[in-house]
């Protein structure tokens, strides 16, 4: 009985996700067929106006109209997460696989470079990279990503070297099958739900760096947005001016939680085991 | 090579280590897991090693396949070195040894139907039986093509096994406790397949067991194990009737047979 | 046990010096001149040559990265900030001070919070409590840092002014007597560390509660039940203690979060930490001052990896010191 109730909350958990994820993403994508204004022309008569039938939500210090800034701003976020988590959970999939397969030395040494990468805090070394060197969105991309792959090679060499042990792996090794047919043929498939919610954490993750990175000023450069930047505009009278900052960081803040949503009923649903 | 004459298998001094994971890059604890044991096995013969579970007997298995690297000692199949350089058996002799493993922890893949299986077989030796075929020959409907292995009984998956190893034509099998999880009609069955089979492709058998009762219907030789080395080795009939080892007399007992 | 920790320390050493050496290239290739920030238009490039002589910039990177290395090692010199003219070292000494009060406090806050909240939720699992602690803590989860803080800010300081917005101290802190000098940090401290904390009391809470779960209805604890143990006695000796264990692993991962949210806290906050210290240095090209900022951050984190570790291995005998290190 009690199991049951787990469950059906479990299914609940994910079902909320998506219906958030889905309404966002329709948001960021059609959204722009509801508004008139471009996101970039500045229109200095109209500047810091509170919401109004004519600026849903108000406009900044330039005049730009907010509800059309969010929704560019949330195409950007949501690019720059999802190239992100992509290149990260393919080289972390790609270290995971090979290291777990070769094994020996060369495990040894990339599963210590690994550990390196894990000790540091992130946010100094993209500090020092973008902070000296200067942003732009390609840069950004990779290095979010160049430094989120690690916990995805972590639990993928786990995996591996449990599932390379299973008869089925040293039978298609046997009958002279090829290393890369085995590993993304037959162990890549059963090992793809964790990577998946992997994939789901580390976007949330992505998403919270890249807009506290816009927000110090070192991610998405003015006059482009993400929500992060929009926040970051807002940050002067985060009350006076609420309509700045507020609704950006409800995006962020929504976002990430479907993301979070959907993670949790991912895990359960693949790891039935944790639950008795 | 058909005409070959002399031990389809000759193992000779082989020795086995594993590290036990790894202090740093410099120092790595090794465990020894198969000392110094030789033997050699005629064609058309099943040779047999009986073992308590952790003994190393699952090991000489792995090492034949080059699934862990061999420390020490020689392997030959019909003359030819199997431990090459990085260690990896050559690929003309692959499709020639095929080990059959216990049902087990998956002992198919979960995630592929079993008909894939014998395709992806077929498209690197084009030239071997067809599917439907070998699964009539183990028994089995080739509705099981379309099958997940969930949806297969213990008995159904140990034939899919059977007939996995068998697709590549080989002319040894490696079997790895191949009917311990069935109850014992299935395990008479599977038995006399594996007998019949034997004699219609002269196939040639290296059986690891725990269970001498199952040992004994198969084996022209059987090897005593432990702790990593053969004790004796003789043919089932003289084992029983004069024991050399203690082990080996206690062992006896404990399956009823003295 | 002893040797087993010197080993450890041992072989963070390659770690930092990996760390570091990666950052003083990146820092030293970044483009951008420090010499040009001293610079007004009238001046000629033999004056440019001549700053850049005095700070070192004129020779090749190889032997600018050993002449720092050497200074460090044998000195711990880690040379003369370019924009102050004090000494990195003090000046990273003094932020890092500011930085250990708020990641401690915040990590005491978090930890309190979320392990209480997580051993609650997991007593009424699937009551009204439990689901609304989850979504809470899922809330906390998903929202970014520092508009929790701004918005704390906004409301606390700016709409109330209950609570100081910026700083560690006011101006008047050191005509405080002891008493009033503790009510005044403790004052600044209560926002930063709110906003610092609350993330990391969502991943304690989701960790302690899950684990918890799993224990109170694991076999043994379902086995002394059954025999009539004590509830209290259940709770607060075999479940709790199993299911606080992981936590202490779980700070090695922690940690370096901590330290980057300390970043933007510091920033937000005005707090004079490590943090906030480097982005002024990243802006104002302080190369001095920056890499004793990284190596000092690295170092604090391989600490504290270190010793949640040790910690480790003193509560769980268990862990032998051999075959889980590198995985």
């Amino acid at each position: 009985m009690n199991n049951l109730h787990t469950k059906s909350k479990m299914g609940g958990s994910l079902r909320a996700g998506c219906g958030i994820l889905l309404f966002i993403l329709l948001f960021i994508l059609i959204g722009r067929l509801l508004t008139p204004y471009d996101h970039l022309s500045q229109n200095l008569a109209e500047a810091l106006e509170s919401p109004s039938r004519s600026h849903w939500l108000g406009t900044d210090h330039y005049g730009r109209d907010i509800f059309t800034r969010l929704i560019y701003g949330g195409q950007l976020t949501w690019i720059i997460a999802i190239f992100a988590t992509l290149i990260a959970i393919v080289i972390g999939t790609l270290v995971g696989l090979f290291t777990a397969w070769w094994g020996g030395w060369f495990d040894l040494i990339v599963m210590r470079l690994v550990d390196v990468a894990l000790a540091f805090p992130r946010i100094f070394i993209v500090l020092l990279v973008i902070g000296l060197g200067g942003s732009s969105i390609e840069l950004l991309i990779w290095l979010l990503a160049l430094f989120s792959w690690m916990e995805t090679a972590r639990i993928v060499r786990a995996e591996v070297s449990t599932h390379k042990n299973f008869a089925y792996v040293k039978a298609a090794r046997a009958s002279g099958l090829g290393t890369n047919r085995i590993l993304f043929r037959h162990i890549f498939p059963n090992i793809a739900g964790p990577v998946i919610v992997s994939a789901i954490l580390l976007i949330t993750n992505i998403i919270l760096v890249e807009s506290s990175l816009s927000f110090l000023g070192l991610g998405v450069q003015p006059p482009f947005a993400s929500w992060g930047t929009i926040l970051n505009e807002g940050k002067i009278d985060p009350l006076g001016n609420w309509w700045i900052s507020v609704p950006a960081g409800v995006c962020i803040l929504v976002t990430v939680a479907g993301f979070n949503l959907i993670g949790d009923g991912l895990r359960d649903l693949f790891d039935p085991y944790r639950l008795n | 090579m058909a005409n070959f004459q002399g031990p389809i298998l000759d193992v000779h001094n082989l020795c086995v280590e594993y590290s036990t994971g790894s202090v740093n890059l410099f120092s790595r604890k090794r465990k020894s897991a198969v000392k110094n044991i030789s033997f050699q096995i005629q064609t058309g013969e099943c040779f047999a090693v009986f073992g308590e579970s952790g003994c190393g007997k699952s090991s000489i298995i792995n090492a034949i396949l080059a699934f862990v690297p061999v420390t020490k000692g020689l392997i030959q199949f019909e003359n030819q070195n199997l431990l090459h350089l990085f260690s990896s058996v050559p690929r003309w002799i692959r499709p020639q040894i095929q080990p059959v493993f216990q049902d087990f922890h998956q002992a198919l893949n979960p995630r592929r139907q079993i008909g894939s299986l014998f395709k992806e077989i077929r498209s690197i030796y084009p030239d071997r039986p067809d599917s439907a075929e070998l699964l009539n020959r183990v028994g089995l409907h080739c509705d099981v093509l379309h099958a997940y292995p969930h949806q297969l009984s213990g008995g159904q998956k140990q034939r899919v096994g059977l007939a996995r190893a068998l697709s590549t034509n080989p002319k040894m099998l490696l079997l790895d406790e191949p009917v311990t999880s069935q109850d014992l009609s299935i395990a008479a069955q599977i038995l006399g397949l594996l007998k019949t089979l034997q004699k219609e492709r002269k196939l040639t058998f290296l059986l690891v067991s725990h269970n001498f009762s199952i040992l004994r219907l198969l084996a022209d030789q059987v090897a005593i194990m432990k702790d990593g080395g053969f004790l004796e080795i003789n043919t089932p009939g003289q084992l029983i009737a004069n024991p050399q080892h203690d082990y080996t007399e206690s062992i006896l007992k404990q399956s009823g047979i003295r | 046990m002893l040797s087993v920790f010197l080993r450890r320390i041992l072989s963070l050493l390659p770690t930092l010096l990996i760390g570091i050496t990666l950052s003083f290239i990146i820092i030293h290739l970044a483009p951008g001149d420090p010499a040009n920030r001293f610079l007004n238009p009238n001046q000629t490039p033999e004056m440019q040559s001549s700053i850049r002589e005095r700070f070192g910039l004129d020779r090749s990177l190889p032997v600018q990265y050993g002449r720092w290395l050497k200074n460090v090692i044998f000195h711990l010199d880690f040379g003369y900030s370019f924009y102050s003219g004090k000494s990195s070292r003090a000046v990273i000494a003094v932020a890092l001070k500011s930085t250990a009060i708020l990641s401690f406090w915040a990590l005491v806050f978090a930890l309190i919070a979320g392990i209480s909240l997580g051993i609650l939720a997991a007593l009424k699992q699937n009551r009204f409590i439990d689901y609304f602690c989850n979504n809470l803590m899922i809330f906390f989860l998903s929202i970014p840092g520092f508009w929790l803080g701004l918005m704390l800010i906004g409301i606390f300081s700016i709409q109330l002014s209950w609570l100081p917005g910026a700083h560690l101290q006011s101006l008047y802190h050191h005509q405080l007597g002891p008493g009033a000098r503790f009510w005044d940090l403790a004052g600044h401290l209560i926002l930063p560390v709110i906003t610092l904390g609350l993330p990391l009391a969502a991943t304690f809470f989701k960790y302690i509660r899950s684990n918890m779960i799993e224990t109170l209805n694991s076999d043994y604890i379902l086995a002394a039940k059954a025999r009539g143990v004590n509830r209290s006695k259940i709770l607060w000796k075999y479940a709790l203690k199993n299911s606080l264990l992981p936590i202490i692993s779980l700070l090695g991962i922690v940690i370096p979060a901590l330290l980057s949210g300390a970043v933007i806290v510091e920033v937000l906050f005005a707090l004079p930490g490590v943090g906030r210290t480097m982005v002024t240095a990243v802006y104002s090209r302080d190369y001095p001052v920056l890499m004793a900022a990284v190596t000092f951050g690295f170092i604090a984190v391989l600490l504290c990896n270190l010793l949640a570790d040790i910690c480790y291995r003193i509560v769980d005998p268990r862990i032998q010191h051999s075959p889980g290190e590198i995985s």
